[in-house]
């Protein structure tokens, strides 16, 4: 090797490396922003308008009456403006809120279980309606609403689509198992028909259902984030931090699962336990969304592609930077919803499906003529 | 001396077939096994079992004395290294992010203190270096192979289980990669080989196993196991083994003609 080469080969090698060091705080800099300015335009944003000095006003003085309650004054800030409208406050604390944490909440954790369940099926196509989690989601959603079913109050509704998208995946993945082990092709398939069946479940309970409860099941399967309340931010957001926490420590172990199974198994991962521990973290956060908001579909493909594209394939980053992305592309999203049609509400599902239907449409294309198959 | 990884009486049965049968197979430290055989012989079988991927219908590997399902995953990591034949990554990574993946074994361990030094010296063993920034989907299968050569060899474990290290290689990769197994041998580690051409057995290995159909048919020194008659028989074509330059062992192997024509045959 001649002497001359080597300085060449480090200098190419360093600059992409110092490139990357500043892109990681650039990006997660930049989702910060763009989902704190998306929070209080959507937040004023709507049929009553509320200036955004007005909602940062209101900010501060919810923020003031937090640290004054647990005791701590010294952290209080100036109280800005105060809302001009009778009802402002009410709008934005009753109604916007709640919506807007949902929105935030449900992108992460949607993001976040598609991060996950690519990584796991090493395939980076995975999203959860794909393997028939959304669907059978849909049919426990479906029966609760044609039988008119109230065991569980207000609660029953999301319950059962939580038991339906859980039973889902469990059937999906205890099927597609053999030897102990989960060929990739055949859990897709097997998503397909749990798929084709739950499709034919929803059908029935269509068909069973009076004219009213048709409207809910359809209205419940274009997916909303209309009106949440705190009640439901309560169940929704500690499964989101339990479950986004649990995926950070799943990270490393899906780096190493890129190898290949037999090759991470090699590397000390306890493939079986990884899978199994995924399989339950994406069946919980995924149900999570799905209960409350109905199906709000390729948020958990098209986020984690466009990061990957961005900070690269390792989950240690990807991980958080797409449940951020996740929150922004859904607060964004349900604004869009809200304002884009004065005096009516598109829902956010179909708005998310116009995006990711092509998105999907497009790595697949391109999926195929990179490895001439589905890797 | 003992061994540090010992199979007794393995058998595989793969879809009724029987594809191992019987076999027993020593490694000591400081050994440099190659397992050769023709096509479905099981070599590669034989290799998943050693590596703990396959468990076997009957027979059990040890490895340092304990058998195999007695070790916990992550300490099967820090003993042996195994390199497969077909190493496609499902995300582009980057190649030395590929690399270092071969020092997760060592997290919290004090050996983590050496994963830079240890992830330098096998992209310099893989000869990676050139291409170390590039996505590991983007390269060809050669350079994927030295990618995934150079990841088990910054595994550092005393036993290195390789399955056909050097089929896609060119010919200085393959001396390479067997170059720097038979250093880490010397240096007190043993390692197991998989690999098609007897003439490069012959000239790393410190003993081969031929199997044939399931068994081990012949295991020794390279000018034992090595006899024209025996190669001639078991891989089903004239070979013959002459001694080289430098006390070289050369395979030879004649090439397979079409038989010449019948008389009164007509060529089409």
């Amino acid at each position: 090797m001649s002497a001359g080469v080597v300085p060449r080969e480090r200098v190419r090698v360093a600059a992409p490396a110092a490139r990357s060091r500043l892109r990681i705080p650039a990006v997660f800099g930049a989702l910060s922003a763009a989902l704190v300015v998306l929070v209080v335009v959507s937040a004023g944003s709507g049929q009553l308008s509320i200036p955004p000095d007005q909602v940062l006003g209101a900010f501060a003085r919810a923020w003031n009456d937090g640290v004054r309650a647990v005791g701590l004054d010294a952290l209080a800030v100036a109280p800005g403006a105060a809302i001009a409208h009778v009802n402002g406050e009410a709008t934005l604390w009753l109604i916007r809120m709640p919506r807007l944490i949902m929105a935030v909440l449900v992108g992460a954790t949607l993001a976040a279980a598609g991060v996950v369940m690519q990584g796991v099926f090493r395939n980076p196509l995975a999203e959860p309606g794909v393997i028939g989690i959304s669907s059978g989601a849909a049919v426990g959603a479906s029966a609760s609403i044609v039988f008119g079913l109230t065991f569980l109050g207000p609660l029953t509704l999301p319950v059962l689509a939580f038991a339906g998208g859980l039973v889902a995946i469990v059937i999906v993945y205890a099927s597609a198992r053999a030897d102990g082990r989960t060929e990739v092709v055949t859990l897709v398939l097997t998503g397909i028909a749990v798929n084709a069946v739950g499709g034919a479940a929803i059908a029935l309970f269509t068909y069973l259902g009076s004219t009213q409860q048709r409207e809910q099941i359809v209205f419940w399967q274009l997916g909303s984030l209309n009106g949440t309340r705190w009640d439901d931010l309560a169940i929704v957001a500690p499964i989101a931090a339990v479950g986004i926490t649990a995926c950070l420590f799943l990270a490393g172990s899906l780096d190493l699962l890129a190898l290949g199974e037999r090759q991470a198994e090699h590397l000390g991962v306890r493939v079986e336990r990884l899978r199994v521990v995924a399989i339950v973290v994406i069946a919980l956060l995924t149900c999570a969304a799905v209960a409350f908001c109905g199906i709000i579909g390729f948020v958990g493909l098209v986020v984690p592609h466009l990061m990957r594209m961005v900070l690269g394939p390792g989950h240690r980053l990807l991980l958080p930077a797409s449940a951020l992305g996740g929150s922004v592309l859904l607060v964004a999203g349900d604004l869009v919803a809200r304002t884009a049609v004065p005096g009516s509400e598109l829902p956010i599902g179909m708005l998310t499906a116009l995006i990711g239907g092509p998105f999907f449409f497009w790595l697949l294309r391109r999926a195929r003529r990179r490895s001439g198959g589905w890797g | 001396m003992t061994p540090v990884l010992r199979a007794r009486g393995v058998s595989v049965e793969v879809g009724g077939r029987r594809v191992l049968d019987g076999v027993d197979l020593d490694l000591s430290a400081g050994e440099l096994l190659a397992l050769v055989g023709p096509n479905g012989a099981g070599k590669s079988t034989l290799l998943s079992v050693l590596a703990g991927d396959r468990a076997p219908v009957e027979g059990s590997v040890e490895l340092d004395g304990a058998t195999l399902d007695a070790w916990p995953v992550a300490e099967r990591a820090r003993r042996r290294s195994v390199l497969t034949q077909s190493n496609e990554v499902s995300f582009p990574f980057a190649v030395h992010d590929v690399v270092r993946m071969g020092r997760a074994p060592w997290r919290r361990h004090p050996a983590a203190s050496r994963d830079d030094a240890a992830v330098a010296e096998a992209m310099a063993a893989g000869e990676v270096e050139a291409f170390a920034e590039r996505p590991v989907t983007a390269l060809s299968g050669g350079e994927r192979a030295r990618t995934a050569f150079a990841r088990s060899f910054a595994q550092e474990c005393a036993i290195a289980l390789l399955d056909e290290p050097t089929a896609s290689l060119d010919i200085r990769h393959q001396h390479r990669v067997l170059a720097r197994t038979r250093e880490r041998v010397d240096a007190g580690g043993a390692a197991v080989v998989v690999l098609h051409d007897l003439g490069l057995a012959a000239a790393y290995a410190d003993r081969i196993a031929l199997l044939d159909d399931g068994r081990v048919v012949a295991a020794g020194p390279p000018r034992e196991v090595l006899d024209p008659a025996l190669l001639t028989r078991v891989y089903r074509h004239p070979i013959d083994v002459i001694d080289g330059p430098r006390g070289t062992l050369l395979v030879v192997v004649a090439p397979s003609l079409a038989p010449p024509p019948e008389p009164g045959e007509r060529i089409a």
